[in-house]
C-alpha cells in the first residue's frame, strides 16, 4: 500500500537527452520527425497524445463517467444544488423491494436502507472524482511551489523545504491519510479531499526540485538572467514550461494512486462517512455483501477500477507524448509504412551484396 | 561518505522528531480513548475513568503529553527504553516486536517473488516491445495497478482459496479449464517467443498441447490431492533439473561454451546422486540444516566449474553454482511434496489453503517436522502473498521494461552490437545488469514502506502484524501503540531511503555522493 | 536471431517442467515419514486477543479475556442462556447470614484446588474482597485498580471474618444492596500466585503464601498490600507468548491454559483434577483471534474455526445461512439502542452543570420554562420517530424475529416485559403518525421548523443509517434534524450541546438496579437531565427491595413515568449472531457475556 513508485525512470534525463532521442538510424523515428517538422513543442505533444489510442479511449471513457456521474445525480456541493436526471437521489429512502435485487427501476439494485444503488454509486463516483481532482490540484500547487523554490534557490531554502518534505514523506501515506481521515473525515468529503491533498504532494515536490536543479544550469536560463529577468520571471516563464512534462505526468499518476488511497482509507473506515458516500466507503460498508448481494460490492468496485485504469492510461499517453524516447507505436498505417521502408532498405542492401558477388 | 552519512543521519533524526510530534497530535485528536468506559453501565464508572486517565496520563494535554512519551523514548540512552503502555496496560515494545516479526514474514516472500516476476516480465515485454504479448501485459499491469488491494484480497479468498479447497474435497475440473488454461499458456509462449508468424504458431501449438496434457493429467490423477512424488520421483527431478541446467546455460553463455554446459550438467548429475542420502536424512533436518546443505550445493557447483576450468573459468563456476542451487531447490520441493498429503489430510483437515492468520494453532504439538511447518507457512502465506505481490509485480515489471528499453537505446549497447556480440550477450551481459541498478532504489523504498505493514492485506487476512496494530490503535485511539508503530515505520523509511542512496552510488559509478 | 532459440528453450522448459511436475505423481497416500499427532482441538473464533489473566483488573476486563477465565476459574454461580443465575454447589455455597446489615457468607468446598495443587481457600476470597473495596483502590495508596472498585457498597470498616477451616469468609454491606447476588462475587486470580509475583524471592509454599495474604488483609498491612495490589494489577498481563512460569495462569476451573501465541490464539486443555462443576467433553479448545467478521465467516467456511459469534451485518448473516454444514442463529442481545431527548441542556451527569449551552426545543427553558410546551414538542418528535422502519430495514435482515423495544427498564423476553409494556404508555408511539405530530406541535404553539441537534457515532454505519431514516421521517413532521454526528460522541454525552442522542446501553447482569445511574435524576450516567420525583423515589426504594414482585412493580412505575414524560424511546435490541459447524453439538446462545461460551462444557465434536 505504499505510494506507487514513479513507474518510468525519472524524466529529468529525458529532457536532458531529448536531442539524443531522435534516433536517426530508426526509420520509424525518421517518419515521425518528418511529421512534426515546423510544429511548436505543445503542438507536438498534443499531436502525440491524440495519437495514443489507449489514452484517447481512456479519456473518452473517463469523460463519459464524469458526465454520467454529474448529470445523473446533479451537483450538491458548497450550497450549490442542481438536480440531475436520475429519478432517485442518493440520500432518498424508498421501500426495499425484493431484497434490493437490481431491476429496471433500480438498475444497480438497492441497499439495506432502500437507497437506489445507481444513485449511490453515481454520487460515490462524483465524490471520488472530486477528491481525485482536488487532491491533484492541491498536490500540484504545493508540490510545484515547494519543488520549484527548493530547486531554484537552493541553499538554506532548499534545505528547509526538503526537510519539511521529508517530515511528511517519512509518515507512510496510508498512515497519514487514515489518521487525517479519522480527524477530518466526518466533516465531509471536501475537507477530506483537501486534507489528502495536503498529504500527497511530496513525491511531486521532489521530482520538480530535481528538474529545476538541472534546468537552472542550462544556457537559456543564463541568457534570461543576462537579459535582466528576475528570479520569479525566470522560474515562471523560462523554467516551468520546460518542466511541465514531469509535472503533468506525475500529477496524473498521483491522481490514479489517490483514488486507490481514498478507497483503501474509506474501506478501513477512516475516510468519507455516511450518509455521504465515496466508492471506497460503499465497498467498505458492503464488503460482506460480495457473495450475497454482489451488486452492492461489484458496481462500486468496477467504477473504482475503471476510473483508476483510465487515469493510468491517460498518464501513460501523456508520458509518451512528453517523452519521445518512451513512445508508443505509431498508428497502424505509420507502423506499416515504417516496416515497409525497413524492408526496402534491407532488400536494397542485399541487392548490393548480390551485385557485388556477381561482379 | 562518512560526513554525508552523519549529516543525513542528523537531518533524519530531526525529521523523525518533528514527524512524530505531528503524528502524536493527530492521533491524540482522532477520537475518545474513554468511549467504552463512558457508555458502560458500571456502577463505578467514575473510578474506572479515573483509573484509565491516570494510566494513560490523559490529564496532560496532548501537545505536552508528547514530551512525556518522548522522555520514555529518550531513556534509550540510559538503557530504560520505553514506548509507554497501550490502552490495556501492556508495554508497547512487546506488541511492536511481535508485530514486526509477523510483518517481515509476510513481506519477504512477496518482495522476492515480485522482484523475480517483475524482472522477468519486464525483460520479456521490453524485448518483445509492441507485440501482442507486450500490449496484453501492459494492460494487465495497469489493471493490477488499478485494483484496490482489499478487493483483490477478498476475491482471492473466495475464488482461489475456498474454491481450491472445495475442489480438493470434490476433485472435478470444469470444461473451461481444458480450454482456457492451455490457450492462455500457448498465447503467452507464442508472445514471448517472437519470430516469424509460422514459428510463433508452432510455439503456440506445442505449448497449448503440452499444457492440455498437463491439465488432463492433473484431472485424471487428482494431482493436487496427492502431489507426492512417488518412486518415479528421481526421474522427474532429473528431467526438471536438466531442463533448468540447459536454460541457465542458454541464458548465460549459450551452448557453444561447452565447458559451461558440461559444468551445469555435471552439477545436476552430482545433485541426483546426492538425492538419495538427502531423502534419508531429510526427516531430521531443520531450517539451518537445509540452508547449510544449500551452501554446500553451491560450493559443489563452484568446484565442478573450477575443475572444468578453461578460458572462462569464472563463468563456468557461476553456472555451476546457479545450477547447483536450482537443483537443490527442485530436490527440496520434491521433499515438501512428499509431506503434502499428510499435511493436507491431518493438519489442515483436507482444506490446506488457509484464509486467515499466519499459522495453524498448536502446530508444534501436532508435528515438529520441518517439512510440515514449511508447508504450513506456505499455505498461510499463499493468498496474502499473491494479493501483495500482484500489485508490486505490475509496478516492477513496468519499471524494468522502461529501464531496459532505456538502456537498449544507449550508446554502449550500440557499441556492443557493433562489436558483433549476439543478442543474448548484449541483453544478459550489458543491458540486463545495468537496467537493474535503478530497480534497487525502488525496491529499497518499497521495503521501507512495507515494513510499516501491508495495512489492508493484514486486515483482510487477519495477520496480526504492523498494519493491523496500526488500524486497531487508530480505532481505539491508543496513542502509545500508534506512536510505537510510527517509530518502527518511520525509522524503516528513513533507513531504507538512506540505503537506497548508498546502494545507488555504489552500483552506478556515474553517481557520487557529495560529501 | 538467437532470441528465437531462447524462446524455443523457454517454451520447451516450461512444457517439460509442467509435464514433469505432473508426472511426479506416483502412487498416492505414501507417507512422508513425518511424525504427526492427529489429535485436534475444537477451534472458536473471537474478535479480539486474550492479553491478561487477571480479568478483574479494570484495563484487562474485556470479554476477550473474561471468555478465557470463564473456562479456567470456577465460580459459585453462572448465568445460563435464559438467562438466569445457576448455582454451582459442587464448587461452593453462599448464604445470607443477616438482612440488616446485609451479611453474606461464602464457603468453598473441600477438595477444590488450584492446578498447582494448592487448595482454593479464604485467602482467594479475601483477595477478591480487598480488590473491590474503595479504600484499596486509592491511586495514592494501596491500588488494585479493580474493575469492581467501589461498585459494591461494602462495609469496609472491618475485614471479613474467616471460618470453616479457612475455606469461608463472611462480610457485610454498608447499606441495603438488592443486587448482591447478581453482581457475582467469586474468587479470581489465585492469591498465592499474586503473593509469589509480589515477593518472588520468598519462594513460599502455596499454603504459606495464602496465610500471608490473609494476614495482610486482616491486619490492613498496607506495605504488603501495596506490593500485592501492584502484582495483582500488572503481574498477570501477557505481553508476549505464554510465559514459562505456570504460576501466572493457575486454574481452578475446567480448563488450563497450555499455549498462547500473541495476537493469534490461546489453547486450553482440560484440567484433569477438576470435578467441582460441569465437566467439559472436549479435551482441547483453541480460541483464535480474528477481528474481521468476513474473515471469520470465511474461516468457518474453510474449516479453520468451528464456532463464531458476535455482532454481524445482514450480509454476513446471509452468507452464513448460505453455508452448508453450518448452523446459524440470530438472537436479540442484551444491548439496546435508544434515543434520548435532552430535557435540560444545562444539567450534566451526576448533578453537574453545563455552562454556556443553549436550551434546545425539548428543554422547557427554550420556552421560558413552559414544561408542558416542551413536553408536547417531545411527544411530537417521538410520534414521528420511525422505530418500526429502523427495525424493519436495519435489524430484521439480520434477526428476522426482531421487534421494536418498548420499555425503558426491562428487556423483551423477561417475565415482566409484556405487562410492563401494556401499561407504560409506550403504545402511544407504536406507529409513526405525522399528522398527530404536527397537531401536537400546533397544540404547543410552535410554528416553523424546529431544529434538533442530533448526536450519534458518525463512523458507526448502522447509527448513521438510523440517523438517515430518522431525519427523513422527522422532516415530514416539521423537525429539522441537524447532523451532529461525531466520533467523539461518548465524550460529548451530557455536555448539553445537543438535543437528542442515539446510542446503546448494555446489560451485563440481571441486576435490577442496573439502569439506576442512567435513568435516575442526578445519576452518573444521566446524560439528558431527566428528573421525575416519583421515579427517583422508586429507584431509591428499589435498592432495598428484595421481593421480585415488588421490584417489578417499582420498575413499572418508573417506566410509566418515563414514557409519560416523553423521555425518549427505546428502539431495538442489538442482533447477535452465532454460527457453528454442524459437527459441533450443543452450541447455544446466551444474550449476556460470556455469550456462546456459557455452556462450553456441553460442547462435543
Amino acid at each position: 500500500m505504499s505510494q506507487l513508485p514513479p513507474i518510468e525512470p525519472d524524466l529529468n534525463q529525458a529532457a536532458a537527452d531529448a536531442t539524443r532521442a531522435a534516433d536517426t538510424t530508426d526509420a520509424q523515428s525518421n517518419l515521425e520527425l518528418k511529421e512534426i517538422e515546423g510544429l511548436s513543442q505543445s503542438r507536438i505533444v498534443l499531436r502525440r497524445f491524440l495519437r495514443h489510442r489507449g489514452a484517447m479511449i481512456s479519456a473518452g471513457i473517463l469523460l463519459a463517467i464524469v458526465v454520467l456521474a454529474f448529470s445523473s445525480e446533479g451537483i450538491d456541493a458548497l450550497g450549490l444544488k442542481i438536480p440531475g436526471w436520475w429519478h432517485y437521489n442518493y440520500g432518498q429512502i424508498a421501500d426495499v423491494t425484493n431484497g434490493g435485487v437490481p431491476s429496471w427501476r433500480h438498475p444497480f439494485g438497492e441497499d439495506s436502507l432502500g437507497r437506489d444503488m445507481f444513485a449511490v454509486v453515481m454520487r460515490g463516483a462524483q465524490q471520488s472524482l472530486m477528491i481525485v481532482f482536488i487532491v491533484g490540484i492541491i498536490s500540484l500547487v504545493i508540490g510545484v511551489v515547494i519543488g520549484a523554490a527548493s530547486g531554484f534557490f537552493r541553499g538554506w531554502i532548499d534545505t528547509i523545504l526538503m526537510r519539511f518534505t521529508d517530515i511528511v514523506l517519512v509518515i507512510p501515506l496510508i498512515v497519514l491519510t487514515a489518521t487525517l481521515g479519522r480527524n477530518f473525515g466526518a466533516r465531509g468529503s471536501l475537507i477530506l479531499a483537501i486534507v489528502l491533498g495536503l498529504a500527497s504532494w511530496t513525491a511531486l515536490a521532489r521530482l520538480v526540485r530535481g528538474d529545476f536543479l538541472s534546468l537552472r544550469e542550462r544556457e537559456f536560463v543564463d541568457a534570461a538572467r543576462v537579459a535582466g529577468a528576475g528570479p520569479w520571471r525566470i522560474m515562471m516563464v523560462h523554467i516551468l514550461p520546460n518542466a511541465i512534462g514531469v509535472i503533468i505526468v506525475n500529477t496524473t499518476l498521483l491522481m490514479s494512486a489517490t483514488i486507490l488511497t481514498e478507497s483503501a482509507v474509506s474501506f478501513l473506515g477512516f475516510g468519507v462517512q455516511f450518509p455521504d458516500v465515496s466508492l471506497g466507503s460503499v465497498i467498505g460498508q458492503y464488503q460482506a455483501a460480495f457473495q450475497t448481494r454482489p451488486w452492492l460490492f461489484f458496481w462500486p468496485a468496477a467504477f473504482i477500477v475503471i476510473i483508476s485504469l483510465t487515469i493510468n492510461f491517460i498518464g501513460d499517453g501523456l508520458r509518451d507524448a512528453f517523452d519521445p524516447r518512451q513512445k508508443r507505436a505509431l498508428n497502424k498505417a505509420a507502423r506499416k509504412a515504417a516496416s515497409a521502408s525497413r524492408e526496402k532498405a534491407r532488400a536494397a542492401a542485399s541487392q548490393n551484396v548480390s551485385e557485388q558477388t556477381a561482379q | 561518505m562518512l560526513t554525508f552519512l552523519s549529516r543525513r543521519l542528523l537531518a533524519s533524526i530531526i525529521v523523525l522528531l518533528l514527524a512524530s510530534y505531528l503524528v502524536y497530535i493527530l492521533s491524540a485528536n482522532a477520537g475518545d480513548p474513554l468511549e467504552q468506559l463512558r457508555t458502560s453501565t458500571s456502577r463505578n464508572k467514575e473510578e474506572l475513568i479515573a483509573q484509565r486517565i491516570q494510566q494513560l496520563g490523559l490529564n496532560v494535554p496532548a501537545p505536552l503529553r508528547y514530551f512525556l512519551w518522548l522522555g520514555g523514548v529518550l531513556k534509550v540512552f540510559i538503557g530504560q527504553f520505553t514506548l509507554g503502555q497501550n490502552i490495556s496496560g501492556t508495554p508497547v515494545t512487546a506488541d511492536i516486536s511481535n508485530a514486526v516479526l509477523v510483518t517481515i514474514q509476510l513481506i519477504i516472500a512477496s518482495v522476492v517473488l515480485a522482484i523475480i516476476f517483475g524482472v522477468l516480465i519486464g525483460i520479456t515485454t521490453a524485448l518483445r516491445q509492441y507485440s501482442g504479448y507486450d500490449y496484453t501485459v501492459t494492460f494487465l499491469a495497469f489493471l493490477f495497478f488499478s485494483l484496490p488491494s482489499f478487493f483483490l484480497a477478498v476475491v482471492l479468498k473466495a475464488y482461489v482459496g475456498i474454491a481450491f479447497n472445495n475442489y480438493l474435497g470434490d476433485p472435478h475440473i470444469g470444461w473451461w479449464a481444458y480450454v482456457f488454461i492451455p490457450l492462455a499458456m500457448g498465447g503467452i509462449a507464442a508472445g514471448i517467443s517472437g519470430g516469424t508468424r509460422k514459428f510463433r504458431f508452432t510455439t503456440f501449438v506445442v505449448a497449448t498441447l503440452a499444457t492440455l496434457g498437463v491439465v488432463v493429467y492433473v484431472a485424471v490423477t487428482n494431482w493436487f490431492v496427492t502431489p507426492s512424488l512417488g518412486a518415479a520421483d528421481i526421474v522427474m527431478v532429473a528431467i526438471i533439473s536438466v531442463a533448468l541446467a540447459l536454460l541457465v546455460t542458454v541464458l548465460t553463455t549459450g551452448f557453444q561454451n561447452r565447458k559451461a554446459l558440461y559444468t551445469s550438467l555435471t552439477t545436476v548429475g552430482v545433485g541426483l546422486v546426492l538425492y538419495f542420502p538427502f531423502m534419508s536424512i531429510a526427516d531430521r533436518l531443520n531450517l539451518g540444516g537445509v540452508a547449510l546443505l544449500g551452501l554446500l550445493a553451491v560450493a559443489v557447483g563452484l568446484l565442478v566449474g573450477w575443475l572444468y576450468g578453461g578460458f572462462d573459468r569464472g563463468q563456468s563456476m557461476r553456472n555451476g553454482a546457479i545450477t547447483a542451487f536450482l537443483t537443490g531447490i527442485v530436490i527440496v520441493i520434491s521433499r515438501f511434496l512428499r509431506s503434502w498429503h499428510d499435511y493436507s489430510q491431518y493438519v489442515a483437515n483436507g482444506r490446506p489453503i488457509a484464509t486467515v492468520g499466519s499459522g495453524t494453532p498448536n502446530l508444534n504439538s501436532i508435528s515438529t517436522s520441518f517439512w510440515i511447518h514449511g508447508l504450513d507457512t506456505y499455505t498461510h502465506l499463499l493468498l496474502p502473498t499473491i494479493s501483495l505481490c500482484l500489485i508490486s509485480i505490475a509496478g516492477y515489471s513496468r519499471y524494468m521494461r522502461a529501464n531496459l528499453l532505456d538502456v537498449m537505446n544507449s550508446d554502449y549497447i550500440r557499441t556492443a552490437r557493433a562489436k558483433g556480440l549476439n543478442q543474448r550477450t548484449v541483453v544478459m551481459r550489458h543491458a540486463f545488469r545495468n537496467s537493474l541498478i535503478p530497480l534497487t532504489t525502488i525496491v529499497a523504498f518499497d521495503l521501507g514502506a512495507l515494513l510499516g505493514g501491508a495495512v489492508v492485506t493484514e486486515n483482510v487476512f487477519g495477520w496480526s502484524g504492523m498494519g493491523l496494530l496500526f488500524t486497531n490503535a487508530l480505532r481505539a485511539v491508543d496513542v502509545n501503540s500508534l506512536m510505537g508503530y510510527f517509530v518502527v515505520a518511520g525509522v524503516a523509511v528513513v533507513v531504507f531511503n538512506l540505503l537506497a542512496d548508498v546502494a545507488y552510488s555504489a552500483l552506478d559509478p556515474r553517481i557520487r555522493i557529495a560529501a | 536471431m538467437k532470441i528465437k532459440r531462447i524462446g524455443v528453450a523457454l517454451a520447451a522448459v516450461a512444457a517439460t517442467a509442467a509435464l514433469a511436475l505432473a508426472g511426479c505423481s506416483g502412487t498416492s497416500n505414501n507417507s512422508s515419514g513425518d511424525q504427526i499427532n492427529k489429535s485436534q482441538a475444537l477451534t472458536i473464533a473471537q474478535n479480539g486477543p486474550f492479553t491478561a489473566y487477571n480479568t478483574n483488573v479494570g484495563q484487562d476486563y474485556t470479554t476477550y479475556n473474561t471468555n478465557i477465565t470463564y473456562m479456567t476459574w470456577a465460580s459459585f454461580n453462572y448465568y445460563d442462556n435464559t438467562p438466569k443465575l445457576v448455582k454451582n454447589t459442587k464448587f461452593g455455597t453462599y448464604e445470607v447470614v443477616s438482612q440488616n446489615p446485609l451479611t453474606i457468607k461464602y464457603t468453598v468446598n473441600k477438595g477444590v484446588k488450584w492446578s498447582d495443587g494448592t487448595p482454593v481457600d479464604a485467602a482467594d476470597l479475601l483477595m477478591e474482597w480487598a480488590s473491590m473495596t474503595t479504600k484499596y483502590n486509592n491511586p495514592k495508596g494501596v491500588n488494585f485498580g479493580s474493575v469492581a472498585a467501589g461498585a459494591y457498597p461494602l462495609d469496609e470498616s472491618k475485614a471479613p471474618t474467616i471460618g470453616d477451616d479457612g475455606r469461608s469468609i463472611t462480610f457485610s454491606y454498608s447499606k441495603p444492596f438488592v443486587d448482591w447476588e447478581q453482581l457475582a462475587f467469586n474468587p479470581g486470580i489465585a492469591a498465592h500466585a499474586v503473593y509469589d509475583v509480589a515477593f518472588p524471592d520468598q519462594k513460599l509454599s502455596g499454603a504459606d503464601a495464602q496465610k500471608k495474604v490473609e494476614d495482610a488483609i486482616e491486619n490492613n498491612d498496607t506495605t504488603t498490600l501495596t506490593a500485592l495490589a501492584k502484582a495483582w494489577q500488572t503481574g498477570f498481563e501477557f505481553s508476549g507468548d505464554l510465559p514459562a512460569n505456570k504460576t501466572l495462569y493457575l486454574s481452578d476451573g475446567p480448563y488450563v491454559i497450555t499455549d498462547l501465541k500473541k495476537g493469534q490464539y490461546v489453547t486450553l486443555e482440560r484440567n484433569k483434577d477438576y470435578n467441582w462443576g460441569p465437566i467439559p467433553k472436549v479435551d482441547k479448545l483453541t480460541i483464535r483471534f480474528i477481528q474481521d467478521p468476513t474473515a471469520q465467516v470465511q474461516a468457518l467456511q474453510n474449516g479453520e474455526v468451528s464456532i463464531i459469534y458476535g455482532q454481524a451485518d445482514a450480509d454476513t448473516v446471509a452468507s452464513l445461512k448460505g453455508l452448508a454444514n453450518v448452523t446459524t442463529g440470530t438472537e436479540a442481545g442484551w444491548t439496546y439502542e435508544h434515543v434520548d431527548l435532552t430535557m435540560s441542556n444545562e444539567t450534566g451527569p451526576g448533578g453537574t452543570t453545563n455552562s454556556g449551552v443553549t436550551a434546545g426545543p425539548f428543554d422547557p427553558k427554550h420556552y421560558g420554562g413552559d414544561a408542558n410546551k416542551a413536553k408536547l414538542v417531545r411527544e411530537a418528535f417521538l410520534m414521528a420517530l420511525p422505530r418500526q422502519q429502523i427495525v424493519d430495514n436495519l435489524i430484521k435482515p439480520i434477526n428476522p424475529n426482531a421487534q421494536v423495544m418498548n420499555s425503558m427498564t426491562v428487556l423483551p423476553g423477561t417475565p415482566s416485559y409484556d405487562s410492563t409494556v401494556a401499561q407504560n404508555g409506550s403504545s402511544m408511539y407504536s406507529k409513526v403518525d405525522i399528522a398527530k405530530a404536527k397537531s401536537l406541535l400546533q397544540q404547543a404553539g410552535v410554528t416553523g421548523t424546529v431544529n434538533v441537534r442530533f448526536l450519534y457515532g458518525k463512523s458507526n454505519t448502522r447509527r448513521a443509517q438510523e440517523y438517515a431514516l430518522i431525519k427523513a421521517s422527522e422532516a415530514q413532521a416539521g423537525f429539522n434534524v441537524i447532523d451532529d454526528g461525531n466520533d467523539q460522541w461518548s465524550s460529548i454525552l451530557g455536555n448539553g450541546s445537543y438535543d437528542a442522542s442515539l446510542f446503546a446501553w448494555q446489560y451485563t447482569s440481571l441486576a435490577v438496579t442496573g439502569n439506576q445511574a442512567a435513568l435516575q435524576g442526578g445519576g452518573g450516567n444521566n446524560f439528558n437531565g431527566y428528573s421525575n420525583p416519583t421515579a427517583d423515589a422508586a429507584w431509591n426504594t428499589l435498592a432495598g427491595t428484595f421481593d421480585t414482585a415488588k421490584q417489578q412493580d417499582l420498575l413499572k412505575t418508573i417506566d410509566t413515568q418515563m414514557w409519560g414524560d416523553a423521555y425518549g424511546a427505546t428502539i431495538f435490541q442489538f442482533p447477535d449472531v452465532w454460527a457453528a459447524s454442524k459437527s459441533v453439538k450443543n452450541v447455544s446462545y446466551s444474550p449476556i457475556a460470556p455469550n456462546q461460551f456459557w455452556n462450553f462444557w456441553e460442547w462435543t465434536k
